[in-house]
């Protein structure tokens, strides 16, 4: 007999025989949030891709100077989808629809989140609302501002064309997957807050669930502030309404305000969760537990504070007062801090360890390696000074490329090979997760390091041509990104092999901690047969694999029971 | 059924980490989410207006300058239409109490009562925006931004009247009762944040047009 | 190799690395051309060797780490790290050290700020329009306009910006310094210029289609040698012909080759044909009716279309997308028209 999963209503039960269902039922439309989450990833995946293409096009029209491959509005067509897919319809449905929803209520003890078919209606307005930004291409040309939209530029409408209908599918598509988000937003807040297994302390939460954590109540409170932001821009579009126009009253900087405000807690909503997928990795793969635990639960927080704090640092050239850069120049600096003591705390992990050097570990070694040039480089562009050189230049392409591949993407395939074996029931090929491994790091190097000296040079950014010097470094950076772009092809093909031939994965091949390896692989429905009962931090290698604190329910259902009625007080 | 005078919980602490149900944390997480979305349209009215040289901004082709926005916002209606509002807060607050009594007929009766208060407030501010001469959408931004938010506010006013009126049904079908009043509190939040956006709006726009 | 070895290499590598970065000036990849320069490329070597720092130590540990930590093969899979949770002493010295560093970070480039927004009491000023996609800089002191070039003296410089359309920013790699133009909202730069010499303006805010060609050539140039320069656009621009007797075939029908008949011939382009008067007369199919209004150039769309300030028929000024007109193209037509726009 199953006791009730804490938070879900009694009548949902876990047990439920789905066999019955259609294919389209059991995957598509499931409420299961193993299902929600795969789902979110495959659908993230293709957009990666096609983003990836996107960016593909586009070295192919800089290898060389003075090259007319693309039209120079195709070219900024190009360049506004690539970032705004990358960011709005890859990183951040991957990491927080797609890992967030498969691990958390797994890390958690929880059966499935709070509002499971509210779960599906997030996941079902992704798809639509990713490819609306697609439709722009065949109504004349997509959005060609830029992924930051600044009006004028947004709002004027590119020549030859009665209306700027790819601005408007812009703006839509991002209002829905933003509504998408936010709703995710709302479900997983209430699920960690409410839907943890018993004895699982906030100081007992693994440190990706407290990474959502943090990164969800950003996801809430600043994702309705661009919603307002971008209708505001379509008002402007649609109807005329003067917001952004200075002879009718309005402003241009707003804006940037409104935008950056929501745009940099989004970068920390694409760190975070990547950094709580480090944070699980680097122990396991140490077999030590993670070092500073606390400090990093307290960076995370802090962080997700300071994210609030910070966003004019984007504005340095555009017009703010002096004084107010100055604040801003400070609270970018602060956060620079609990940034770095996760960076020691990860490395530091790795001394005294028993380190296994599998595909996960090296991803996330490589993750450190280029997230920490990223926030050095970020560490340089916070200094106001050195910003007016930098801004808008190369250098600036290059360091968001350093924390959003060398970290999101890093932390991305880290966790998609740390979790393949739970989420398919298969292992893949280590040989060639490796080689995957290598041939992204090297030429992700080749391909993004060179962009900071260029930049420096006088490179500016969002250029389909550039003056003749730049020739060679764009021509070599050019070959490495389609290097870069055919290492992913190892990948796909592993992924497929895998799925037909792989071999079958235990429960805990990689001998984790965490309540997601204490089920089977991949987990039923309901996750897991009894409640897991926690008595103990995460990481806690002194306990036997695989579980930690975690009763054995099947032998003993009546003891078990009478200790959860006793625990749930707690 | 509990006497008329004490709220007795007839429905125990919900099995939850926080002792408060999923519903209720998830209703105020989205009225937060609301917020921040109000809040950001607040600021961008609020930047607007600072950043503009002069407010209100002249309209192109008239000669005189504030007195005529003055003269047009008429604080009369707004006035009343802001009191028609507010009671029906109060009215969604002794109608959810009376859910928790038990007493389903004055429940039904203040949630009727609300929701006409309620169409009274659109009522009134579909005529206000009817008689507002020279403050388009789209000449200026005065009338951009007064349009936007208050018709945001509308929006999210109609919805909410579209909401009580799916409660009204809900507690004449009998499926919202004493025992199971999670989407009546959800929905008396939801009425009471409405409720609070406009008192903001109302002190932005009507009682703070500069006059000269 | 202990950690006090790998330490101590660390520590060796990156002196060395600190070395050259301190005595390697930076300009000699990029000239210093301001005063602000000099500070700016101040400020990027010390955090250049503070990076470096940083760097080794996360790289240098963590690649030492992995060599020396590493399960062997004949070690048992389950075999396990030390129970190692954290070290208070350490987690303080390494969050208090970067602080503290930062801190330095953030007085210098205070400093070096209130210098960069500090407002000399005497400058030259230059204003610049930027918009799509050329660079008007305009000199008020000698009443010279220049397109897509910009000549300014050594000494103090105030740049005053301003947008017409979309917003650009001002950028000259050498001067290190930057600030984007905002149509409705002008800007200023101040900076002193210290090294003669020819640069690029380049713009660095996404401006649409015509964005990587946005550029001009800048030339900073000694005081004598600038004041020549004005001179010799103050002759040229009273000069080059009496504006008085202007000849639609000798001084206008010639601008209209070099500017705009690679467009605008037959029916090419709006329907409108700038290669013959009649042309003008019958105007185009998006503006129609004559683009000329005899005696009143003001009521010109042929001069509304192609002046420096807007608002322009149909959105935007001609020729589409720059080189525009000069002065002194732009006087011509103006006196043309005044002069009754006649087909002689």
């Amino acid at each position: 007999m199953a006791a009730t999963a804490l938070g879900l209503d009694s009548h949902h039960d876990m047990h439920a025989q789905h066999g019955s269902q259609s294919w389209v039922r059991r995957h598509i439309f499931s409420t299961d949030h193993k299902v929600i989450g795969i789902n979110y990833m495959l659908t993230g995946f293709v957009f990666f891709i096609v983003a990836g293409l996107l960016a593909e096009a586009m070295r192919v029209n800089l290898a060389q100077p003075g090259s007319k491959v693309l039209a120079p509005d195709v070219f900024n067509q190009f360049s506004t989808v690539h970032g705004s897919a990358m960011i709005f319809l890859f990183t951040i449905p991957f990491l927080v629809g797609g890992f967030g929803n498969y691990l958390m209520p797994l890390m958690i003890g929880a059966g499935d989140v709070a509002f499971p078919r509210l779960n599906l209606i997030s996941y079902l307005l992704f798809p639509p609302g990713g490819i609306i930004m697609f439709v722009g291409f065949l109504l004349g040309g997509a959005a060609q501002a830029g992924w930051t939209s600044y009006p004028p530029i947004s709002t004027q409408t590119p020549l030859g064309m009665p209306h700027d209908y790819g601005q408007i599918c812009w703006l839509l598509s991002v209002i829905v997957v933003g509504v998408s988000s936010t709703i995710t937003a709302i479900n997983f807040l209430v699920t960690i807050v409410n839907m943890r297994a018993p004895g699982m302390s906030y100081f007992r939460l693994p440190l990706f669930v407290w990474a959502m954590l943090v990164t969800v109540i950003l996801t809430l409170l600043v994702t309705p502030a661009l919603a307002g932001g971008l209708s505001v821009q379509l008002m402007q579009i649609l109807f005329g309404a003067p917001f952004f126009e200075p002879s009718k009253g309005g402003n241009v900087l707003l804006w940037q305000h409104m935008f950056w405000f929501y745009s940099h807690p989004a970068v920390y909503i694409m760190i975070l969760p990547a950094m709580g997928i480090i944070s699980e990795i680097i122990p396991v793969f140490s077999r030590k537990p993670i070092f500073g635990y606390k400090a990093i639960a307290y960076s995370t927080m802090a962080i997700g504070l300071l994210a609030f704090l910070v966003w004019a640092h984007h504005m340095f050239t555009s017009g703010v007062q002096p004084w107010l850069e100055v604040y801003f120049m400070i609270t970018t600096m602060i956060i620079a801090v609990p940034t770095g003591i996760k960076v020691f705390s990860w490395v530091a992990t790795l001394f005294e360890g028993k380190l296994r050097l599998d595909a996960p570990l090296l991803f996330a070694l490589g993750f450190v390696s280029t997230f920490t040039l990223g926030g050095i480089t970020g560490i340089m562009l916070a200094s106001v000074p050195v910003d007016l050189h930098e801004h808008g230049t190369y250098f600036l392409v290059a360091h968001l490329h350093y924390v959003l591949f060398g970290g999101s993407v890093f932390g991305i395939f880290s966790g998609i090979y740390m979790w393949w074996p739970k989420m398919t029931g298969r292992m893949l090929n280590e040989k060639l997760s490796k080689l995957h491994f290598w041939c992204m790091y090297i030429f992700f190097n080749t391909t993004f390091f060179p962009m900071h000296i260029i930049g420096l040079l006088g490179m500016p950014r969002r250029v389909a041509d550039y003056d003749p010097q730049f020739g060679t470094w764009n021509l070599f950076i050019s070959l490495s990104a389609f290097i870069l772009g055919a290492s992913f092809l190892i990948f796909i093909y592993n992924a497929a092999h895998s799925l037909v031939y792989g071999e079958k994965a235990p429960p805990n091949p990689w001998g984790g901690r965490t309540l997601e390896w204490a089920t089977a692989s991949p987990p039923p429905h309901g996750n897991f047969a009894t409640i897991p009962v926690v008595d103990s931090l995460p990481y806690d290698f002194t306990k036997p694999a695989p579980f930690f604190g975690v009763r054995d329910g099947a032998a003993h259902d009546d003891a078990s029971h009478a200790h959860d009625h006793e625990v749930q007080e707690g | 059924m509990s006497t008329a005078s004490t709220v007795v919980p007839t429905h125990p602490r919900p099995n939850t980490n926080t002792g408060l149900s999923n519903g209720f944390i998830g209703i105020m997480c989205f009225l937060t989410s609301e917020m921040a979305l109000f809040g950001s349209l607040i600021f961008m009215y609020l930047y607007v207006r600072r950043a503009a040289p002069v407010w209100p901004p002249l309209i192109p082709g008239l000669a005189h300058g504030v007195h005529q926005y003055y003269e047009r916002f008429d604080w009369h209606l707004p006035t009343v239409n802001t009191v028609v509002l507010l009671s029906s807060g109060v009215t969604m607050h002794f109608a959810y109490q009376a859910l928790r009594r038990g007493n389903i007929q004055r429940t039904l009766f203040l949630l009727v009562v609300t929701i006409i208060l309620g169409i009274g407030f659109l009522s009134g501010q579909a005529y206000e925006y009817k008689h507002l001469k020279d403050v388009a959408f789209s000449t200026q931004t005065y009338g951009a931004t007064f349009f936007l938010l208050t018709g945001l506010h509308g929006a999210h006013v109609t919805g909410g009247v579209i909401f009580l009126l799916t409660v009204l049904i809900g507690t004449l079908r009998g499926k919202i009762n004493q025992g199971n009043d999670m989407v009546f509190h959800a929905a008396t939040l939801y009425w009471h944040f409405v409720d609070a956006v406009w008192v903001v709006l109302f002190a932005l726009f009507y009682l703070t047009v500069p006059i000269s | 190799m202990s950690l006090a070895r790998v330490s101590a290499i660390l520590v060796v590598i990156w002196v060395v690395i600190s070395a050259w970065i301190i005595a390697t000036p930076l300009s000699n990849a990029m000239p210093e051309a301001t005063d602000h320069a000099q500070q700016i490329d101040f400020l990027f070597k010390f955090m250049l060797v503070a990076s470096v720092a940083v760097f080794l130590i996360v790289q240098g540990f963590l690649l030492y780490f992995c060599l020396r930590y590493r399960r062997r093969k004949d070690e048992s899979a389950d075999a396990l790290g030390s129970d190692l949770h954290g070290n208070t002493r350490l987690e303080i010295v390494w969050s208090i050290i970067p602080a503290l560093f930062l801190v330095v970070l953030t007085v210098l480039s205070f400093q070096v700020y209130v210098d960069i927004v500090a407002i000399p009491k005497q400058a030259y000023i230059i204003n610049v329009q930027a918009s799509q996609f050329q660079w008007e800089c305009d000199h008020p002191q000698y009443n010279i306009q220049e397109f897509n070039t910009c000549h300014m003296p050594l000494g103090e410089i105030t740049v005053r910006l301003h947008a017409r359309d979309v917003i650009h920013s001002f950028w000259v790699p050498e001067f290190r310094v930057k600030q984007d133009a905002v149509p409705g909202y002008p800007t200023e730069m101040h900076f002193k210029t210290i090294r003669v010499g020819q640069y690029r303006l380049i713009c660095t805010e996404f401006c649409g289609v015509g964005h990587s060609e946005m550029y001009a050539k800048l030339f900073v140039m000694t005081k004598p040698n600038f004041l020549a320069w004005v001179k010799q656009q103050q002759q040229a621009n009273s000069g080059s012909g009496s504006i008085a007797n202007l000849s639609f075939s000798k001084d206008i029908a010639p601008i209209f080759t070099a500017h705009c008949t690679a467009c605008h011939i037959a029916t090419h382009l709006a329907n409108l044909d700038l290669g013959s008067y009649q042309g003008l007369l019958k105007g185009g199919n998006i503006i129609p009716g004559s683009i000329i209004k005899p005696s009143n150039h003001k009521g010109s769309v042929l001069w509304q279309i192609t002046g420096a300030t807007g608002p322009y028929p149909g959105g935007n000024r001609m020729p589409l997308g720059g080189p525009y007109l000069s002065t002194t193209e732009l006087s011509k037509i103006t006196a043309w028209i005044d002069q009754g726009a006649k087909n002689n």
